[in-house]
């Protein structure tokens, strides 16, 4: 149902080679925790969507994944509903045209969830772990942040990454960091993120442990 | 030949041919200047709904190292047990602007390793090569590369059998629950039945490994010669294997270590032996039987290595190598190991 005045954006130009250059961005991003890749696929993203969220969307999403959106679903964030709902449901229109993605309700069910308030999103153990005999059932989490370089340092290893790893995310609460030494704990249950910011992205898979530096 | 129909068609096409007129089907792939020759396929053979549901397995076995993702193999145009694991992950990565490389044993040359270089040529259009360091994409199937992979290489192994508890406990449901419960005691029951009856371990291929400490993994059957390699590779290694309808992976720089005892440490294969052809004494050997009076020889495995190291030679590099290979005994009737890929039962067919 499309609202007046509202735009149906287009998906990709050209579907699979688009495809497979946000797909290997991705995988390169999930194999190199922390570091920041740029997607680089144009694409016009409905608001509040990124570029990067918007590629990946097209690229992963299909009618086998159920989507949680943010605030479309969650009867929790009514605070800031006025500002979301209507970018709720330009994006969800947005996954089911392009993808045929059904909508998931709870998070818990959903295999990608798209976080563009992370202020106000739900703990990360609302969403899918996995089951300890198919860790590989849970949720993947495209959370939009402000920045990727900008905010509060955090220090990163794990597989994929030689040494360390530096990462300033901005915009995600601090509570996430908390959440997310738990959600290491679970291994290998666990939700796996992706931080997206304009058309870069940077992956956190569950196996990578953070800290918190001084700085 | 075991060649799919269409590849067979293509026979010495490469990517830097010009693109023949008949790809004009074929108009984004055309525009990037490249060949197609296989008609009526889509790029890399699959279709997009199959490639993201095997990017999404390979996403998650990323996110899990070593833990073996199920996904929807597809029938692909050559039989279980040729490759078809490897292939369909090699189909979902590749894009235009990959550099293909394809090994079988080690070597180029061999009829699996023809058949799916040709395969990808023909359905993708890429540019293939035979040179280690030159490849953005390695299919693998029962070797890792001599030459150390790079960061940004994807090494991709053709998989037979994932599981590596799979002749110790053949239920997948028991398995799966074993590796949940991280219960691996099977395994080295395994291994120290192996020195009560041997007095070493006598697995020599396919070797068991852990990944970042968790989960148990068969490293497909690479010699345990190739086991260290994997450990803090910085290249990405995907497993797949098509039969089974298994995806796994190990990330770049991620611990993967050979199951041992304290007092029976991990060891790999070493020779007395060194390569006919260019003297190496580092790398895996194959040992090739030359007559029937006994007389073998002993040759490089990997055939980009080899050659390497022989046109080094050529140009003057290596002449202390060249004199040492010109002196090399043909000694018959001594094998320096007794393990070579050549002694591997049928199980190891490649999937």
């Amino acid at each position: 149902m499309l609202i007046a005045g509202d735009t149906l954006y287009a998906g990709f130009s050209d579907p699979v080679f688009d495809s497979q250059r946000s797909f290997r961005a991705v995988l390169e991003a999930t194999s190199h925790p922390g570091r920041i890749i740029d997607v680089g696929t144009p694409i016009g993203a409905p608001p509040p969507l990124h570029p990067a969220t918007a590629a990946i969307c097209l690229a992963l999403v299909d009618f086998e994944t159920p989507v949680w959106i943010q605030a479309a679903t969650d009867a929790n964030t009514h605070a800031i509903e006025n500002a979301t709902e209507h970018a709720a449901e330009s994006l969800s229109q947005f996954l089911r045209f392009h993808c045929s993605s059904p909508l998931a309700a709870d998070p818990a069910l959903a295999a990608f969830a798209v976080i563009h308030a992370p202020a106000h999103m739900p703990p990360l153990t609302a969403f899918s772990a996995g089951l300890s005999d198919y860790p590989d059932r849970s949720t993947t989490l495209l959370i939009q942040v402000d920045g990727l370089s900008t905010g509060r340092r955090v220090q990163l290893s794990g597989p994929g990454i030689k040494h360390t790893q530096q990462l300033a995310p901005s915009g995600i609460p601090e509570r996430f960091w908390t959440e997310w030494r738990d959600n290491g704990a679970l291994f290998p249950r666990g939700v796996d993120v992706l931080l997206i910011c304009g058309s870069d992205i940077a992956a956190l898979p569950r196996t990578t442990r953070v800290e918190m530096t001084c700085t | 030949m075991n060649s799919p129909d269409h590849a067979a068609q293509v026979v010495g096409v490469h990517a830097d041919d010009s693109a023949p007129a008949g790809a004009a089907g074929t108009t984004s792939v055309q525009r990037k200047g490249m060949a197609v020759t296989a008609q009526g396929y889509n790029f890399a053979y699959l279709d997009e709904q199959t490639k993201r549901m095997i990017r999404r397995a390979i996403l998650k076995a990323v996110a899990i190292p070593g833990y073996q993702v199920p996904f929807g193999s597809r029938e692909m145009p050559l039989p279980y047990g040729w490759g078809t694991g490897g292939i369909q992950v090699t189909a979902a990565i590749i894009g235009p602007d990959d550099i293909l490389k394809v090994i079988d044993q080690g070597s180029d040359d061999t009829t699996n390793a023809v058949n799916i270089r040709r395969f990808f040529a023909a359905t993708t259009g890429v540019a293939t090569t035979e040179r280690t360091t030159d490849a953005s994409i390695i299919q693998t199937r029962h070797r890792i590369p001599e030459t150390p992979l790079a960061e940004g290489q994807v090494l991709v192994y053709q998989v037979p059998i994932p599981e590596p508890l799979r002749w110790l406990e053949p239920s997948e449901t028991e398995t799966r629950r074993m590796h949940a419960l991280e219960e691996y005691g099977l395994m080295h029951v395994k291994l120290y039945e192996d020195i009560a009856h041997y007095g070493h371990i006598a697995t020599t291929y396919d070797y068991p490994v852990r990944v970042n400490g968790r989960y148990l993994m068969r490293p497909s059957p690479i010699p345990k010669f190739d086991n260290p390699k994997m450990d803090m590779n910085p290249a990405l290694q995907l497993f797949g294997a098509g039969r089974e309808k298994r995806i796994y992976a190990v990330p770049p720089y991620t611990q993967v270590e050979s199951l041992d005892f304290e007092d029976h440490p991990f060891e790999i294969q070493t020779w007395d032996e060194c390569c006919e052809f260019c003297g190496s004494k580092d790398s895996f050997l194959d040992e090739i039987v030359t007559d029937d009076a006994g007389g073998r020889m002993f040759v490089c495995s990997d055939s980009d290595y080899c050659g390497q190291r022989r046109a080094g030679q050529a140009h003057g590099g290596d002449a202390a190598a060249a004199q040492q290979s010109q002196q090399s005994p043909n000694v018959p009737g001594v094998p320096g190991v007794s393990d070579t890929p050549a002694a591997q039962p049928a199980e190891t067919a490649s999937s």
